[in-house]
């Protein structure tokens, strides 16, 4: 529905390679936090981590998915006698497009939350049972209002921002100025995307900010390998 | 374990690793007989008999991993 509305035609491919990319980073992330998680299985918050891109990178492929849905074209044939007329025409597919859009929805704001977990001390059963509760719902009706769906994104990355500055503050480590960016950059593509119907070149600013915070991440996770190595 | 015989350079006498690693010797022989399980350290003899405890290379790759994860832990603040 995204596309439909808010891309312009001109930009279209150009944000599934964004997101093939962000795939790309998410996968990169979410194998080598799980073999940290591996290396010392004490520590949940890895395997967490892990979880998280995983169901980041889902959301961007049924993402990627429901481009495609939009896009195809279907050739049919029509017999007139002895005549057969083949004709071209776009089939849209309401039910793929439909749960590619609300599996988008789910696993990014599983995603989201799984990462706001990591970081929030106070938590129960019940407390994640409400949230997932939450989403569903939330997934569910932001098809009737599309910035619904974003400013619940944002609302779990907002403390993940203020949580990566003091954690910057407090170490002074630039692979943790990086990550301070590039989640808040991933967040203000997420109010890019509220404003969507304002103009359809606010659709490529939240992309291109999007890639930005995503290059910034990989840039993390290479820092984070260097540092790795030079401490030798 | 493995930091400190790093640090001396990748060998180290059982006696040096004992101090350094601040272990009894019933600790000191439970924890290399799983390190030299796991083929992260190895024994090995110089010219004049004395016993020198070694890091392998899979002991090395493992020190850096686990710097890598510290390093992850302290960016992402875990």
């Amino acid at each position: 529905m995204l596309n439909i509305l808010f891309s312009p035609r001109w930009f279209s491919g150009g944000d599934i390679l964004i997101d093939i990319f962000s795939i790309v980073v998410l996968l990169v992330i979410s194998v080598v936090t799980f073999r940290y998680h591996q290396l010392n299985q004490g520590q949940k918050k890895h395997i967490y981590f892990s979880l998280a891109t995983l169901f980041l990178a889902l959301a961007f492929v049924f993402k990627i998915i429901t481009n495609f849905t939009l896009y195809e074209h279907v050739y049919r044939t029509f017999s007139i006698g002895v005549f057969t007329l083949v004709y071209g025409g776009i089939n849209f597919s309401d039910t793929l497009f439909l749960v590619g859009t609300l599996l988008y929805r789910l696993f990014t704001l599983l995603g989201f939350y799984l990462l706001f977990r990591i970081y929030c001390r106070r938590y129960s059963l019940y407390l994640d049972a409400l949230m997932i509760y939450f989403m569903i719902i939330i997934m569910y009706f932001a098809s009737h209002a599309y910035y619904i769906f974003h400013l619940t994104a944002l609302l779990f990355l907002l403390p993940l921002v203020r949580h990566y500055i003091i954690n910057y503050r407090r170490t002074k480590d630039k692979a943790g100025q990086l990550i301070a960016w590039s989640f808040g950059l991933i967040a203000a593509s997420q109010v890019a995307s509220i404003l969507l119907s304002i103009d359809q070149i606010v659709y490529v600013l939240a992309e291109g900010i999007q890639f930005i915070g995503y290059v910034l991440l990989l840039l993390t996770v290479l820092m984070v390998r260097f540092y790795g190595k030079k401490k030798k | 374990m493995l930091v400190a015989i790093q640090a001396k350079g990748g060998r180290i006498k059982p006696t040096h690793l004992m101090y350094k690693a601040n272990l009894s010797y019933a600790q000191l022989k439970t924890y290399l007989d799983q390190l030299v399980e796991k083929e992260f350290v190895g024994e090995m003899e110089n010219d004049k008999k004395n016993t020198y405890i070694i890091i392998t290379d899979k002991g090395d790759k493992f020190i850096q991993k686990l710097q890598e994860m510290r390093q992850f832990e302290r960016s992402f603040g875990f």
